[in-house]
């Protein structure tokens, strides 16, 4: 059997890697791979850490302090925690040019959605219309995915924008304040439903409401935000653990690909690797390579290896991401109360708003806020630190937010180029991005309706608190290299086989040609397995 | 601004504990306080006006309150906004000091909302009382600086 050569350990990597190792492959996976720190505590719950730790603060704030979020202009009402910090360390060198977009880059094994909120969310017959395949043929990868990693929700009414797939466990246990959202739709439902066009229900999330092989159910320790001291919550590099329990796996860590050599008949031969601290390349030969680097790093190395092997510094259209907008509001209901943090802490509430089209469904996630640091939000408060301390004291369990996402196209212009001339050594990757006309008003409207249906669920949202997040904030990148019924330059086939490069798969968003209003992971998760199921 | 001696830094630590949560610091905040002085510069420096700001803040807890009301609208990036958020994220990360912002018993909504008035018209009294001396002198001394400014 033909060796593979799989770049990237995040969840397209993973899952690829997974699939054709049971079908008996040789699979060498190269990969930055910054590996996670212990896990402090595993049973302790989020006050247990407080009370208990030697130093807490060195864990909730850093060893340098690093988690603490200081006044500035535009800053985000939370930080990445500093047990997580880890996912966002660079190699050395690495550099980037971007104009109007903030990227973000994971060198860790598991990628970067070792910090991913869990949310799986198939794509629909109408979301998957410009993709070479139905819903029919990517269904059973949905399923396999979810035996695999463990997803749980409910048939419910959002269940007619993201279908029910095989496999989906029981929803969690609900916290108070989102079972109060809950069971407030239920008595405005037809108002919410017929008026706005808008349905609220369970999300999906990737993590166990009952035990799965040797990871235990979610114990409700609080401290997703944290790092799941547990593995009941999913993320890839569980699945990279599960790779190397196999002999014909072989990972190949603190390297980083830059591109791949091909021969005359522009056929992969070799991947080019060099130590992510700096040094001398080398070569890995390969009879196949899959790229699952996540869509930019994808695409930078496509585009070095166009420009190694013919000269050619290439212009790929079409990056897509979801624009976030953030909405605080406040449930009247639970103000003054006392709030419980030995609950899940992301999002178990979901709304989906129809739109003009099936394509431009605007989904959002609800998070009711728990155990996120409040310093943050506290210093953004318009008065003394003891009166916001006392403000947010008696607010912390009427608080939510509401990530309001919306869906993209490919557009030309929205590119990735190299620049070869400021470090023909390592050429940059140069990313280039502009919001769709009209973006103003979609946002306007979003925020519109769910401001409503927060105002029908017993909630307001505080005026002057609504947060655009930049494009690049979701790290939902795709459509630079797209799947095409058609052969043409710089596309990929049903089977994500470059139509430019023989043997060379590209296994993640890069080749994703549309990108609906939804987390793509675990649609990321599927079409890996698609790929090494039809192709492998 | 030169680094303050540890002994002021912990009298300004019990200080700004004081005025935050009602009780003074334990050596173990104590510690982590200084400490972040120590491994980073994002709580020293600035202009003339942040360390008299700083300095008038550190006498006790109500010139902290008053220093704290002005700063939260007209120097909100100053120096000594950033040494009591230092403080806040401390607190809310350790035990027993987080129980500050953890623990509070159920609260009618009225009453609560009566709290908020009256604590809002003395913050309001606060701010109009202080600006009147702070406020020139922050004009006369080149305002509050950033951090690496």
């Amino acid at each position: 059997m033909d060796r593979i050569v799989v770049v990237g350990s995040g969840p397209s990597g993973v899952h690829f890697a997974l699939s054709v190792l049971r079908k008996g492959y040789d699979v060498t996976m190269v990969d930055v791979g910054f590996p996670k720190p212990a896990v402090v505590a595993p049973d302790a719950t989020f006050r247990g850490l407080k009370e208990n730790l030697d130093d807490p603060v060195r864990y909730f704030l850093g060893e340098k302090f690093e988690g603490v979020v200081l006044p500035q202009p535009g800053r985000e009402y939370y930080g990445i925690p500093p047990s997580k910090s880890y996912v966002f360390r660079t190699p050395a060198g690495f550099d980037n040019v971007t104009r109007g977009f903030a990227p973000l880059f994971g060198f860790a094994q598991g990628g970067i959605a070792e910090v991913w909120t869990g949310g799986c969310y198939p794509f629909n017959a109408d979301e998957l219309s410009d993709f070479p395949f139905s819903y029919a043929e990517l269904a059973p990868c949905y399923g396999e995915v979810a035996r695999r990693i463990g997803v749980c929700g409910a048939a419910d009414d959002l269940a007619r924008h993201f279908p029910v797939h095989d496999n989906l466990l029981e929803p969690l246990e609900l916290d108070r304040h989102s079972a109060l959202l809950l069971a407030r739709y239920e008595q405005k439902r037809a108002v919410i439903q017929g008026q706005w066009k808008c349905s609220v229900g369970r999300t999906r999330v990737a993590v166990l409401s009952r035990d799965l092989g040797s990871r235990k159910k979610c114990t409700y320790l609080g401290r997703c935000l944290w790092g799941c001291p547990t593995g009941a919550f999913y993320t890839p590099s569980l699945t990279l653990a599960e790779c190397r329990e196999f002999p014909n796996f072989h990972y190949v860590t603190g390297v980083r690909a830059s591109h791949v050599r091909m021969d005359a008949n522009r056929r992969v031969s070799h991947v080019v690797v060099a130590p992510a601290d700096g040094g001398n390349p080398e070569e890995i030969p390969a009879e196949r390579v899959a790229l699952a680097a996540g869509a930019l790093s994808s695409s930078q190395i496509y585009l070095e290896s166009m420009y190694r092997n013919t000269g050619e510094v290439l212009k790929l259209d079409g990056l897509m991401d979801n624009r976030q907008i953030l909405v605080p509001f406040v449930n009247l209901s639970l103000i003054g109360q006392p709030y419980h943090p030995e609950s899940y802490q992301y999002h178990q509430v979901g709304m989906g708003i129809e739109q003009g089209t099936p394509k431009e469904y605007v989904h959002a996630q609800v998070t009711t806020l728990k155990t996120a640091m409040l310093h943050p939000i506290i210093q953004n408060l318009p008065c003394d630190a003891r009166l916001a301390s006392f403000v947010v004291r008696h607010f912390h369990a009427a608080l939510g937010i509401v990530n309001i996402n919306l869906h993209d196209k490919r557009r030309a212009g929205n590119s990735v180029t190299l620049d070869v001339k400021t470090a023909p050594g390592r050429p940059r990757l140069v990313i280039e991005y502009s919001p769709a006309p009209g973006e103003a008003e979609v946002i306007r409207r979003a925020v519109k309706t769910v401001r409503k249906t927060l105002g029908a669920l017993g909630c307001i949202v505080p005026p002057g608190m609504t947060h655009v997040r930049p494009m690049g904030a979701s790290v939902h990148y795709a459509g630079m290299l797209p799947m095409s019924r058609t052969e043409g330059e710089h596309t990929v086939s049903e089977t994500c086989e470059s139509h430019t490069v023989k043997n060379l798969y590209l296994v993640d968003g890069a080749t994703f040609p549309f990108l609906p209003a939804k987390n793509i992971t675990f649609t990321l998760m599927a079409n890996a397995v698609r790929v090494a199921d039809a192709a492998f | 601004m030169s680094p303050a001696e540890p002994g002021a830094r912990g009298r300004e630590c019990e200080v700004f504990c004081c005025y935050l949560i009602g009780r003074a610091p334990d050596a173990y905040v104590l510690a982590k306080y200084a400490e972040a002085h120590r491994l980073t510069t994002d709580y020293s420096g600035g202009s003339r006006f942040d360390g008299l700001l700083v300095g008038f803040a550190a006498w006790g807890s109500f010139s902290a309150c008053l220093a704290d009301s002005y700063a939260s609208l007209f120097a909100r990036q100053g120096i000594l906004r950033r040494k009591l958020v230092l403080l806040l994220a401390i607190l809310e990360s350790c035990s027993p000091a987080h129980g500050f912002l953890d623990a509070i018993e159920p609260t009618p909504v009225f009453f609560l909302a009566l709290q908020l008035l009256g604590r809002g018209i003395l913050f309001g009294i606060r701010v109009l009382a202080v600006s009147l001396v702070l406020l020139p002198l922050q004009l006369a001394l080149g305002g509050s600086a950033p951090r690496g400014e």
